[in-house]
C-alpha cells in the first residue's frame, strides 16, 4: 500500500490521482442513486442503460474524427446518450408491460450494436475495451470537475426529492393515489442513474459499472433501518471498494475495474455468507432456550417466522 | 344525485379487452357509511375498488366520489392495500410509513413539524405511538396492518378504502381491527373489501355483493343461535332477497 501513496504523489503518474479523486467523488452520487437503484429494484434497467452508453460515446468519436467537431468529446455523447437511453428505457418499462423485459433486452444490445458501428466507421484505432471495462488512464483533469459538477447535481436532487422517491420506492401505488406524479419522477430517477453511470465509465467502464451502483447498496441494506442510513453505509462502502480496488490495481498491477468490481463482490458474498452463519447461530440458540422452556408451545402458526403478537 | 352521497356509480360497466368484468352497475355509498364489499375471487371486487380508487376508467357509465370524477377527489381517499405486497427488504420505519400519507404536501424537502404531529395523531389512533422507529417489515402482520391504517388516516381521509383488511391475520387481531374502524367511522366513510362471503363482523352497515353485478344490501337484526354457537361471536346475516351467487 505504501507503493500506492507514494504514487499518489509522483507527477509522472498523475492520472492515478485523477481517478482516485474522481473515484471517491462519484462514490457519494453512486451510493445515493445505487440505494435507489436496489431499493426500487431496477437494477436490469440500469444496467441497461449504461450499455446504450456505447452508441454515445461511438457517434461522438464518429463526429470527431469524421466530421471534424473537435469540440465533441466521448464524454458529452456519453452524456447525450445515457439520458436519451433513460428516457426510452423509462418509457417502455411505464407503458409496455407485457413485453418489457424483451424491448429493454433488445434495447441493451442495440445501443451496443450502434456504438460498435461508429466506433468501427471511426477513423484511426480506437480500442473499445477501454470503454467497455474502463481505462484510468483516460481520465485527465479536466474530467474531474466534470464529475464534481455532474455530483453535485446528482445529489441535490437525489435529497431534494428523498420523501417523493421514498413513497414511490415502497408504494407507487399508493404514492400515486395522493396525487404524486408518479411517472415524472420516476423518470426523474432513470435520469439520475444515467448521469450516475456517466460519472465512472472511464474507471469502471460500460459492463461493470452497474455492480459498483448495485453491490455497495446491496451491503448496505444488510445494515440499514431507514433508505437515508442505507444510502450513507453505500457511500462509506463505495469510496472503500473504489480507493482499495485502485491501491490493489496499481500494486499488483491489474486493470482497475475489474480489480475494483471483484473486490465489491467479495465483500458482497462475505456479508451475506457472515449474516447467514449469524442467524443459524441465533436460531440454533433460540431453539436450545425454546426446548427448556413452556414458550415452545407458542407459535405464530400462520406465519412461522413472525414474531408473536403481543395484545 | 343525492345530497350525501360519497360514492355513485351510473351504468358503470368495466372490462379487460374481451372479459367483462362489471356489467351495468348502479352504486350509491352514502356517508358515514361502513359498507363491506364481497364476492368471490374474479368478480370484481378488486375491479370496483379500483374504479372508485380512479385507476381504472369506466368503458361505459359514470363514476363520481364526492361529485366529482375520481382522479380528482383523489386526495380525500385513505386507501389501505393489503401488506403482503410489499418488499421484505426494504429499509423503512414506521414512521417513514406513515409520513408518506402527507408526500404529496410538499414539493420537495424534509417534513415539517406539522406533517410529524398528524403522523403521531395518527399512529396515536391505531394504538402504535411506542412503535415509531420500528423497522416496518420486522412487525408482525396485525402490526404492519395499524401503520397501514394509520399511513391512510395521516392523510385526513374523509372517504378510507381496504382492501381484504382480513386476510393473513387472526381473529384476536381480526376483532381488534374492527374496534379502530368502528371508532374511525364516527367521522368517515368507510369501505372494505373481503372474500368472505357470508358472514361479516358486527359493524358493517350495509354488503355489497359483487359478482359481474352488484347487488347492495341492508344489513338484517336476525341473528341465527346456530351461527352464534358455530362461531363464537356476533355475526350478522345478510339478508338475500333474491339469490345472484
Amino acid at each position: 500500500m505504501s507503493e500506492f501513496l507514494e504514487a499518489l504523489r509522483n507527477p509522472d503518474i498523475s492520472f492515478l490521482r485523477y481517478a482516485l479523486i474522481a473515484g471517491v467523488l462519484a462514490s457519494v452520487s453512486f451510493g445515493v442513486v445505487g440505494t435507489y437503484v436496489v431499493a426500487r429494484r431496477i437494477s436490469y434497467i440500469a444496467g441497461a442503460i449504461s450499455h446504450c452508453v456505447l452508441a454515445g460515446i461511438g457517434a461522438a468519436l464518429f463526429l470527431q474524427r469524421r466530421a471534424g467537431l473537435e469540440w465533441c468529446l466521448p464524454l458529452y455523447g456519453a452524456l447525450v446518450s445515457a439520458l436519451a437511453a433513460a428516457i426510452l428505457i423509462g418509457l417502455v418499462s411505464l407503458y409496455a408491460r407485457q413485453r418489457e423485459d424483451t424491448v429493454i433486452g433488445a434495447l441493451w444490445a442495440v445501443g451496443m450494436a450502434i456504438g460498435l458501428l461508429f466506433i468501427a466507421k471511426t477513423p484511426g484505432y480506437i480500442d473499445p475495451m477501454s470503454y467497455l471495462f474502463g481505462n484510468i488512464m483516460l481520465i485527465a483533469r479536466q474530467d474531474i470537475w466534470m464529475v464534481a459538477g455532474l455530483d453535485l447535481i446528482v445529489v441535490g436532487l437525489s435529497l431534494f426529492f428523498y420523501n417523493k422517491f421514498l413513497a414511490i420506492c415502497f408504494d407507487e401505488e399508493f404514492a400515486r393515489l395522493r396525487g404524486i406524479r408518479v411517472e415524472l419522477y420516476y423518470l426523474m430517477l432513470l435520469c439520475l442513474t444515467a448521469l450516475t453511470v456517466v460519472l465512472l465509465i472511464t474507471v469502471v467502464g460500460i459492463v461493470m459499472v452497474i455492480a459498483l451502483l448495485t453491490l455497495p447498496a446491496a451491503v448496505a441494506g444488510h445494515f440499514s433501518k431507514r433508505l437515508w442510513q442505507m444510502m450513507a453505509f453505500s457511500v462509506i462502502f463505495c469510496v472503500a471498494f473504489t480507493v482499495a480496488g485502485l491501491g490493489c490495481s496499481y500494486t499488483y498491477n491489474l486493470p482497475s475495474g475489474p480489480t475494483i468490481i471483484v473486490i465489491a463482490g467479495a465483500a458482497y458474498l462475505a456479508v451475506m455468507v457472515a449474516k447467514r452463519l449469524w442467524q443459524s447461530l441465533k436460531g440454533a440458540i433460540k431453539i436450545s432456550g425454546y426446548r427448556n422452556s413452556s414458550a415452545s408451545q407458542i407459535v405464530n402458526f400462520k406465519n412461522p417466522g413472525a414474531p408473536l403478537e403481543k395484545s | 344525485m343525492p345530497e350525501n352521497a360519497v360514492v355513485t356509480f351510473k351504468g358503470v360497466s368495466f372490462g379487460y379487452d374481451t372479459v367483462r368484468v362489471l356489467q351495468d352497475v348502479n352504486l350509491t355509498i352514502k356517508e358515514l357509511d361502513l359498507a363491506c364489499i364481497v364476492g368471490p375471487n374474479g368478480g370484481g371486487k378488486t375491479t370496483l375498488l379500483k374504479l372508485i380508487l380512479g385507476l381504472l376508467r369506466p368503458k361505459t357509465g359514470e363514476v363520481r366520489v364526492f361529485g366529482l370524477p375520481p382522479v380528482q377527489a383523489r386526495r380525500r381517499i385513505g386507501y389501505m392495500p393489503q401488506f403482503s405486497i410489499f418488499d421484505p427488504q426494504f429499509p423503512a420505519t414506521v414512521m417513514d410509513i406513515v409520513l408518506m400519507g402527507r408526500v404529496e404536501r410538499r414539493w420537495g424537502g424534509p417534513y415539517r413539524r406539522a406533517d410529524k404531529k398528524a403522523a403521531l395523531n395518527a399512529l396515536d389512533q391505531v394504538g402504535m405511538m411506542d412503535l415509531t422507529g420500528r423497522l416496518f417489515n420486522a412487525l408482525s402482520g396485525g402490526q404492519r396492518q395499524r401503520v397501514l391504517i394509520a399511513r391512510a388516516l395521516a392523510s385526513d381521509p374523509d372517504l378510507f378504502l381496504l382492501d381484504e383488511p382480513t386476510a393473513n391475520i387472526d381473529v384476536v387481531i381480526e376483532s381488534k381491527l374492527f374496534e379502530i374502524l368502528k371508532e374511525l367511522n364516527r367521522r368517515m366513510t368507510i369501505l372494505l373489501v373481503t372474500h368472505d362471503l357470508s358472514f361479516v363482523s358486527n359493524i358493517v352497515k350495509n354488503v355489497i355483493c359483487v359478482n359481474r353485478t352488484v347487488v347492495q344490501h341492508p344489513i338484517t337484526d336476525m341473528t341465527g343461535e346456530v351461527i352464534r354457537a358455530v362461531y363464537g361471536a356476533d355475526t350478522r346475516l345478510v339478508l338475500h332477497e333474491n339469490p345472484h351467487f
